[in-house]
């Protein structure tokens, strides 16, 4: 079986306003050797649990991994093959963010083993950017996407947002075509979501955030799946298009619930079938970075909480996940993995009223059901509970 | 004891205004209530009335009180329920008193409520004992509330006593007030038997446990009693009062305040109102005033999740024990699965029951728009009765179609008459009598159809009358009337649980207005939703729920599928409120939706 591990690089030059994972903005001021160390000794006290695992992907993602030196992340590189035995065939993806990478980082950074890029452009309107927060501009975006092709490069993804404040579709119109001349074969496209805990949260409480209603919005993503999917692209996760070929490995363990380690801070981690239990366990570790250090350096699992599954909940993750892929879930599969009998009749009418599609035993979202698909997965989880 | 020493009374005040803090400080201070046994409020007994903040039950205390004059007076202190739904509880209460204390807040005067309850104990022949409470408050005006009583009330408030429930001042003078205004009871000790039950309720050991008011001879213990409206008779098991816990005795004679038991296990046997004499040595007249209760309001009751319906069914069955007024049968709906007819006295009565199911019991429920018993007689002249809308039979499979009238009599200050008979005819009343009690106050009389009464009447005239206006109602018998039935149809099939009799002429009105309110009540979802009403194949008015065009998570990032099975929670726990009908999903609110029209 594939199996992955992440790497959380929670520090950030600023917090973006709209988001929610275990981020901080500290400006220069973070404790890279430190926190370095810390993955290293993390992963150290994980040793035995996946020295005989089949590695198939590293993701280094954050926070902001381009803010840390080159060597370090060779460092742990080095590491995991030291721990895995793995071979040299890997997909290791780390995020950038514009502003804190150049020609020169890009190119140490493919020295130590990186071989896919991910890059946080969001758009090109000054308009957007500003009002998401972000510290590149559209130049910067321009050069570093250039930047990542020159220095030998040849896998890698931008990340686009939509849904700010006022957006007008013309402005989201100029963003895609404007990303689409770069040619990269993989694009992330999210819709900005307004999440407790955030800045935006507070504000949008406090009624002091407008954004374009869910109507409009529906607008926004059906143009992008056909655009992107009538420029070669094909929509393979619910926010995800690439070409043929070129989807993120790594992300797909996470949605077809196969086993990762994460670790770092507030990592995630997910072992499909442990010795313990047949439905797999999931742990999360320590957010806060400091104490994240601490616990590691005092030789103890950083843990924050750990869950044993019971099939219920492994079946709900499993359809949670799985149906966000366009290739869609194995009713049949799950059945037998799970001995379980799915509601029949509950699926055939979301299926007869065009939110899901079948070929055979696979079921996944139309193109109508995507848009809905928060309705259409809880439908589904409840046909087969 | 001899009649001459007892005293039987009751407190009446307004919401808030301390009613149950006298109660408390009377019981301390007679001794009845130790430092110990203390809790507060002690005569409110279920946590669902304290926080309504009005009491269902009525309950009777025994206190000794020893007086000025030396002699040690016995006092039942009686508590009254305070809703026009259970006015003829109310009345019956009175009826055990021969006076009552009513208090009026120092510093708010006297309020609606004041005057209602003072009309009605006055109207029941008690002699008030003014209390002016709250005197410990720095916006206290005594002076102002004395004049507030004389000129609103109608009575000499030249005695009111000035009062602290809180911190007990006054006590002692409120209870030599009651020796000496209350009027000790009618000595009539050597007549036969007569006795008022004004409450009554089942206990799991003892069987039914009626309150009685001795109001001519005496009853003893191992006595065959009888009651007058059913002529069934019983064995006296224990006597008894409540002191406040219970201590039996082994007679209660002429005046006296207690409980009986009777090995009864049903509590319609023991009907509320009803008078209890012994079979050796009957009486020849009952009481006045007895009315078998009867529930006027009918609602289905479903479980949202259908496998609670057992659960649902023995709830009911707990309930129903102590509640002689509520009547439940199993009933079934195209819409709603299994479920229960159940019949109330009103739509509080109704209220207080699906909230103790939902909150003793723990289970989610759905209550249909609540309606009155219909008659119906066919061509052959056969009479059927119809407490469920959906089961009214077709126009052209009735000659006739009846609905219940009652006789309305509102007490209201005459500022508010001219609002008065607006409601009243709006509400399709017919008036039947006005009185002028004094200069300014009025009794009104109207014949109102009751499915009018039960939905907002109270509440309405409530409003208009800044709460001064109070009611009660007694049924007349039924009358001829032009309605039609109303469906509700959800994309284009009706559910019946949603179906409503209304009168042929404000039919379009009502079912506009009925769509309208479902519009806005049930919620966006993954299916267009058309809500229509129609009356036979003719529809009436329409209106539309746009399907939802976006639900979906953008990302879901590193791993981290907590947050995304949170948001599938929530979606979950949002759904149990919802009731699916067909593929779409209806509020628990939306059945009710008609009680919300706006008229």
């Amino acid at each position: 079986m594939p199996f992955g591990i992440y790497i959380h690089i929670p520090y950030c030059v600023t917090k973006c306003p709209y988001c929610d994972f275990n981020s901080y903005g500290v400006g220069s001021n973070f404790p890279e050797d430190d926190y370095t160390d810390s993955i290293l000794s993390e992963l150290e006290l994980y040793r035995n649990d996946i020295s005989n695992v089949d590695l198939t992907s590293i993701f280094f993602g954050g926070g902001t991994p381009s803010l840390f030196d080159p060597k370090n992340i060779e460092k742990i590189i080095s590491k995991i093959y030291d721990i895995t035995n793995s071979s040299e065939n890997l997909e290791i993806s780390l995020e950038v963010n514009p502003k804190t990478a150049d020609l020169q980082k890009l190119r140490g950074l493919r020295a130590a083993g990186i071989n896919r890029i991910s890059v946080g452009i969001q758009s090109f309107s000054e308009r957007k950017l500003k009002f998401l927060g972000r510290i590149n501009t559209p130049e910067d975006s321009r050069q570093i996407l250039g930047d990542i092709v020159e220095s030998g490069f040849e896998n890698y993804s931008m990340d686009l947002m939509y849904g700010t404040k006022d957006e007008t579709f013309s402005e989201w119109e100029d963003d895609i075509a404007e990303a689409l001349s770069f040619n990269y074969p993989h694009i992330s496209a999210y819709c900005l979501t307004v999440e407790d805990g955030t800045e935006f949260g507070r504000r949008y409480s406090l009624g002091k955030l407008k954004l374009p209603s869910d109507d409009r919005l529906s607008k926004f993503i059906a143009y992008t799946t056909d655009f992107l999917q009538s420029s070669g692209y094909r929509q393979y996760e619910i926010s995800n298009y690439a070409k043929e070929g070129s989807e993120c490995s790594h992300n797909m363990l996470y949605w077809k619930g196969q086993s990762y380690l994460g670790v770092g801070a507030g990592a995630h981690s997910h072992f499909a079938i442990t010795d313990l239990n047949q439905w797999g366990e999931r742990w999360a570790n320590i957010r806060n970075p400091a104490q994240y250090i601490k616990s590691v350096q005092e030789g103890k699992k950083p843990l924050d909480f750990t869950e044993i599954l019971n099939r219920d909940e492994a079946v709900q993750d499993n359809v949670l996940m799985g149906l966000r892929l366009n290739d869609g879930i194995d009713l049949v599969d799950i059945e037998k993995r799970f001995s379980i009998t799915a509601d029949k009749d509950k699926i055939g009418r979301l299926v007869e009223d065009g939110f899901l599609e079948s070929s055979e035993d696979l079921f996944r979202l139309t193109k109508k059901g995507n848009l809905l698909s928060n309705a259409v997965i809880l439908r589904f989880v409840e046909a087969l509970s | 004891m001899e009649p001459k020493y007892i005293r039987n009374f009751s407190i009446i005040a307004h919401v808030d205004h301390g009613k149950s803090t006298l109660a408390d400080r009377i019981l301390e201070f007679t001794g009845t209530l130790s430092e110990r046994e203390k809790e507060d409020q002690f005569l409110d007994q279920m946590e669902i009335e304290r926080e309504r903040g009005i009491t269902i039950k009525a309950q009777a205390v025994r206190l000794n009180y020893k007086a000025e004059d030396g002699i040690t007076y016995g006092f039942n202190l009686i508590d009254t329920p305070g809703h026009v739904d259970f006015s003829y509880e109310v009345s019956r209460s009175l009826m055990a008193c021969e006076g009552a204390v009513l208090i009026v807040d120092a510093s708010q005067g006297v309020e609606a409520q004041t005057v209602a309850n003072a009309y009605m104990a006055t109207d029941s022949g008690l002699e008030l004992v003014p209390v002016i409470n709250k005197i410990d408050l720095p916006a206290a005006d005594v002076e102002r509330v004395r004049g507030e009583i004389e000129d609103v009330i109608g009575i000499s408030a030249e005695e009111a006593i000035p009062a602290s429930a809180k911190q007990g001042i006054g006590t002692k003078e409120i209870l030599e007030a009651i020796v000496k205004h209350v009027p000790a009871p009618a000595d009539k000790s050597a007549e036969p038997l007569k006795a008022l039950i004004f409450d009554s309720w089942f206990d799991s050991y003892q069987g039914v446990v009626m309150l009685i008011r001795v109001v001519e001879g005496k009853i003893k213990t191992g006595e065959e009693i009888k009651f007058m409206s059913t002529g069934r008779s019983y064995d006296v098991r224990t006597l008894g009062i409540f002191s406040p816990r219970a201590i039996e005795v082994d007679e209660l004679g002429t005046g006296e305040v207690g409980f009986v038991t009777a090995s009864i296990k049903e509590i319609n046997e023991a009907k509320v109102g009803d008078t209890m004499t012994t079979v050796e040595n009957p009486t020849k007249k009952p009481l006045p005033g007895f009315r078998e209760m009867k529930p006027m309001v009918f609602s289905g009751l479903y479980p949202i999740d259908s496998v609670d319906y057992d659960r649902l069914k023995e709830a009911l069955e707990k309930l129903a024990l102590n509640d002689s007024s509520l009547v439940y049968e199993p009933e079934t709906s195209i819409a709603l699965g299994f479920g229960f007819r159940c019949g109330f006295l009103g739509l509080l009565h109704m209220e207080i029951v699906k909230e103790r199911l939902e909150r003793e019991f723990e289970l989610e429920l759905i209550s249909t728009a609540p309606t009155v018993i219909y008659k119906t007689t066919d061509s052959s002249g056969k009479v059927s009765y119809v407490d469920n809308p959906s089961d009214l039979p077709s126009p052209d499979k009735m000659e006739l179609i009846e609905e219940p009238y009652v006789l309305v009599s509102v007490h209201t200050p005459g500022t508010y008459l001219g609002a008065i008979f607006d409601l009243c005819i709006k509400k399709r009343g017919t008036q039947r009598d006005i009185r002028y009690v004094t200069e300014d106050r009025v009794i009104v009389v109207y014949e109102i159809p009751l499915s009018e009464i039960v939905y907002d009447f109270y509440d309405r005239l409530k409003s208009i009358s800044r709460g001064y206006a109070s009611m009660e109602y007694e049924p007349t018998g039924y009358k001829g009337s032009d309605l039609i039935r109303l469906d509700v149809l959800v994309n284009g099939e009706p559910v019946d649980a949603l179906s409503i009799i209304v009168h042929k002429e404000r039919s379009y009105e009502r079912g506009r207005d009925l769509i309208q309110k479902l519009r806005s009540l049930i919620p966006r979802q993954l299916y267009e939703v058309i809500i229509q009403a129609s009356i036979g194949s003719r529809i009436i008015a329409r209106e539309s729920v746009k399907a939802v065009r976006k639900d979906v998570t953008a990302k879901c990032y590193g791993g981290d599928i907590t947050r995304k099975r949170k948001l599938l929670e929530k979606q979950k726990a949002g759904k149990k409120r919802l009731k699916q009908v067909g593929n779409i999903e209806i509020p628990q609110e939306a059945f009710l939706a008609v009680l919300k029209t706006s008229e």
